[in-house]
């Protein structure tokens, strides 16, 4: 049996952890298909891709959901899905955290659909002045309160690409890697939900 | 429903999400989750033909004998044992623990044996323990289940582990969770203790507890008391608080240390770091000083023999004040030769009236300054010559006299003290030569209670390894050094029966931290391994830190600590990952891979164990 050394130059948490948190080098790509294909054929070999992505999957699912302890539970079934899984798993030559991303999308969407949770969309107010400035409506009291107002009335696709993208801080390139798209399609994307969101934002301003 | 915005939420910690992360669960699931194979295609096909044949049958027999419950667990594990973990994966013992006792010795039969004692409970007993523990049995402490105090004699089963293969082998949990942070325990001795009578299990009477005055490994006070708790497999602190059933009187528990064992040998020895710093020779040495200060004084006082005036040579009549000088006080009167170094002597000073004559010595009685003081102008002007005393006549006669009375005895008195002189050094040269033989001797004597106490100490050991063996039917107690040397007694008041512990919680180490994954080599192939427990060992400190799997992803060691890895597989084999292997994990990895060496044969007992980890 071949043996499995992950220590690497560039190893997979450290860059989980830095400031780039999804994007790696081709070595680190590759360094990390060892492990999931070490996992393919020993599920306890899995143990470090959990260790290294439960916290952000995690995260991920509870800014959508109301309900700490149901996200948690998510974040399991994610996992286990994931392992369940992973002899179908297929590299395509995009960072593993991709497709735990786009499984933990469908396990919130089936929580949300079973009426198990509620969806939320959870800001920093931070978060929204920058918004704000980035649609180019100044942040105002009033502007703050009518964007409460117009997020919820955006269509799921529109909303997520918007927390991806503006709340997040996600590149084009990682949501369209978990949407399994290219990076000039999320591109489009992405303009076309913050085109929706400005139209609706002048719709409710008063003339 | 419309999405809910929250602003500012409250974050959730790290902390919290790393502690409700728990990867066994997910494998485990992962094995329930798998196909079962009544829904594979080929089972179908084949159930489609014999189904039909097979259908009266078997309702028959499942409306006869339905399945327990527990035999539907039974077979719900046995699927997660076969699926969940890969063929060719090596199992560390107890991995599926979670239906196995709290206690459970990875190695069975390699674990210390109960020395067993037979006690009637109406008389109570005090047992003496073959590590010199004493057990104090008071009489009807022993009851039944419904607590009524059982007749006649019972079995009464002591254990105590002291060194970390005795522990390790004993399956017993070292690790002591409180307020959600996990500790490892260093002991100073742990000990568990049962009783049976006709194979039913006795209990104790809470208000007539056991005393237990447990030999300790250590006299350092830091240690605490713990029971452990089987069901929620943890350990109960017992140290000073509230009073809670299992102590006794008021206090939770009575440490005593005593008894405080030192290897002396029975002679008081003292000793001198040199012949020189011995009393003897100081104090000798002392008087062969003084002797030497009489003799010097004595001849300082050698009497100075009186000088004839010289009638050629100019003197002056001097009339000296007689308790100034009294040398001369019983000379009616003395003169002074001018003595021929005085050049500057003019003997016109004799026709001169001088305002101040005073005269200074220079050698007692021997010779003198004579300062001679005119006034001129206002101030004064002083010619000195040189002198010397002289005698003349009568006077002169009865100075010779004097003298030669004085001579004598002069130089009687400086015999006799020479003759002193020569005693004392005789003495202190006698002295110094004892001295160098007592010094000798007395080196002789500390190397041989050197070589007494070290052979005395090694006895102990030994007389305690032959004692354990006897009692044990196997060697079970391990020496290497003072590990196994008793330094304090400890006294418990044990109110139930159970495992208990003298520890010292200590944090994990966390110096450097990994996420930590294991193989190991049998055979020129490599295996994963797939342990509950996974056994940091520090061997400079003796102490052990056991990971679980769940905990593996932050694997904290000391790099500076002599570290080594221990697994104990399911066949009692050991896979090891040594001290030499440590050094070469680079800096700063965030994730390592331990390839471990897998033991040949099995660990039959804790001095094999003894021997693996400490060398």
């Amino acid at each position: 049996m071949r043996a499995f050394i992950i220590e690497s130059k560039q190893p997979l948490i450290s860059m989980l952890e830095t400031g780039s948190r999804y994007h790696k080098t081709e070595r680190q790509l590759q360094d990390e298909l060892q492990v999931v294909e070490a996992a393919k054929r020993d599920p306890a070999r899995f143990e470090p891709l959990y260790n290294a992505y439960y916290e952000q999957i995690f995260r991920y699912i509870h800014q959508r959901i109301d309900d700490k302890d149901t996200a948690f539970d998510l974040c399991s079934q994610v996992f286990l899905k994931a392992l369940t899984n992973i002899g179908k798993y297929q590299f395509r030559g995009v960072p593993f955290a991709s497709w735990l991303y786009r499984i933990a999308q469908n396990e919130v969407y089936e929580a949300l659909r079973s009426h198990q949770t509620r969806r939320v969309v959870s800001i920093e107010t931070r978060q929204v002045s920058e918004f704000l400035e980035e649609i180019e409506e100044g942040h105002s009291e009033e502007m703050f309160r009518l964007l409460e107002k117009v997020l919820p009335e955006l269509p799921e696709e529109d909303l997520q690409m918007i927390e991806w993208r503006f709340f997040e801080k996600r590149s084009f390139r990682e949501i369209g890697d978990i949407l399994g798209i290219t990076e000039n399609n999320a591109k489009v994307k992405g303009h076309r939900s913050l085109e929706k969101l400005k139209k609706m934002f002048k719709t409710y301003i008063p003339k | 429903m419309k999405p809910k915005i929250i602003i500012d939420r409250e974050p959730v910690s790290s902390e919290e999400i790393q502690s409700r992360k728990d990867f066994r669960k997910v494998v485990s699931q992962v094995a329930l989750m798998q196909k079962p194979f009544f829904k594979s295609t080929w089972f179908i096909s084949s159930a489609v033909i014999t189904g039909t044949m097979a259908a009266i049958a078997v309702v028959a027999i499942f409306a006869a004998h339905p399945p327990t419950e527990d035999q539907q667990e039974e077979a719900l594990i046995s699927e997660v044992k076969s699926d969940s973990i890969p063929a060719n994966a090596l199992l560390g013992s107890g991995y599926y623990s979670e239906d196995s006792p709290c206690i459970k010795p990875p190695v069975p039969g390699a674990e210390l044996q109960a020395s067993t004692y037979t006690v009637d409970n109406q008389k109570g007993a005090v047992l003496k323990h073959s590590t010199g523990t004493e057990i104090r049995i008071p009489a009807n402490s022993l009851t039944d289940e419904s607590g009524k105090v059982i007749q006649g004699k019972a079995e009464l089963q002591y254990r105590e582990y002291h060194t970390v293969p005795e522990i390790l082998l004993s399956g017993i949990p070292m690790t002591y969770d409180s307020a959600g942070t996990r500790y490892a325990f260093e002991t100073a001795g742990m000990f568990d203790i049962h009783c049976v009578q006709n194979g039913k299990k006795v209990y104790l009477d809470e208000k007539k507890p056991i005393s237990v005055k447990m030999q300790s490994t250590s006299a350092e006070g830091r240690f605490n008391f713990y029971e452990l708790d089987t069901a929620a497999r943890n350990w109960v602190y017992l140290g000073k608080g509230k009073n809670e059933a299992i102590v006794n009187e008021n206090e939770d528990v009575k440490e005593v240390i005593t008894d405080v064992k030192e290897v002396n040998t029975n002679e008081e020895i003292t000793t001198h770091h040199s012949v020189q710093s011995h009393p003897e020779v100081i104090k000798k040495t002392g008087m062969v000083e003084q002797a030497k200060k009489e003799v010097a004084k004595t001849e300082e006082s050698k009497p100075v023999e009186p000088r004839k005036l010289n009638p050629d040579k100019y003197n002056f009549l001097v009339n000296v004040d007689p308790e100034e000088f009294p040398e001369m006080a019983s000379f009616k009167s003395t003169r002074f030769e001018v003595g021929e170094e005085s050049k500057n002597f003019d003997r016109t000073w004799f026709s001169k009236t001088w305002n101040d004559v005073r005269l200074r010595e220079k050698s007692k009685g021997i010779s003198y300054y004579l300062d001679l003081t005119v006034i001129q102008n206002g101030k004064p002007n002083t010619s000195t010559v040189v002198v010397y005393p002289a005698f003349d006549g009568k006077d002169y006669e009865m100075a010779r006299k004097r003298f030669d009375q004085q001579f004598t005895t002069y130089e009687k008195t400086l015999s006799d003290k020479k003759a002193d002189l020569a005693k004392k050094e005789a003495e202190l040269k006698a002295e110094i030569k004892k001295q160098e033989i007592e010094f000798a001797r007395q080196e002789m004597a500390r190397k041989e209670a050197e070589k007494e106490r070290e052979r005395i100490r090694k006895q102990q050991i030994a007389d305690a390894n032959r004692i354990s063996t006897n009692s044990y039917g196997q060697m079970v107690l391990i020496s290497t050094g003072n590990q196994v040397r008793m330094m304090a007694a400890r006294t418990f008041s044990v109110a139930k029966f159970g495992t208990f512990n003298c520890d010292s919680p200590h944090k994990f180490p966390s110096e450097r931290v990994l996420s930590a994954t294991f193989s190991g080599k049998t055979e020129g192939e490599e295996h994963p391994i797939v342990a509950m427990e996974t056994f940091l060992v520090n061997r400079k400190t003796k102490m052990y830190y056991p990971y679980s799997s769940s905990m593996l992803n932050q694997f904290g060691y000391n790099p500076k600590g002599d570290n080594m890895i221990l697994i104990i597989l399911a066949d009692g084999k050991t896979a090891v990952f040594s001290a030499e292997d440590f050094q070469k994990i680079p800096n700063e990895v965030p994730m390592y891979h331990f390839t471990m060496r897998i033991s040949d044969a099995p660990v039959r007992d804790a001095s094999e164990l003894e021997k693996l980890i400490f060398g």
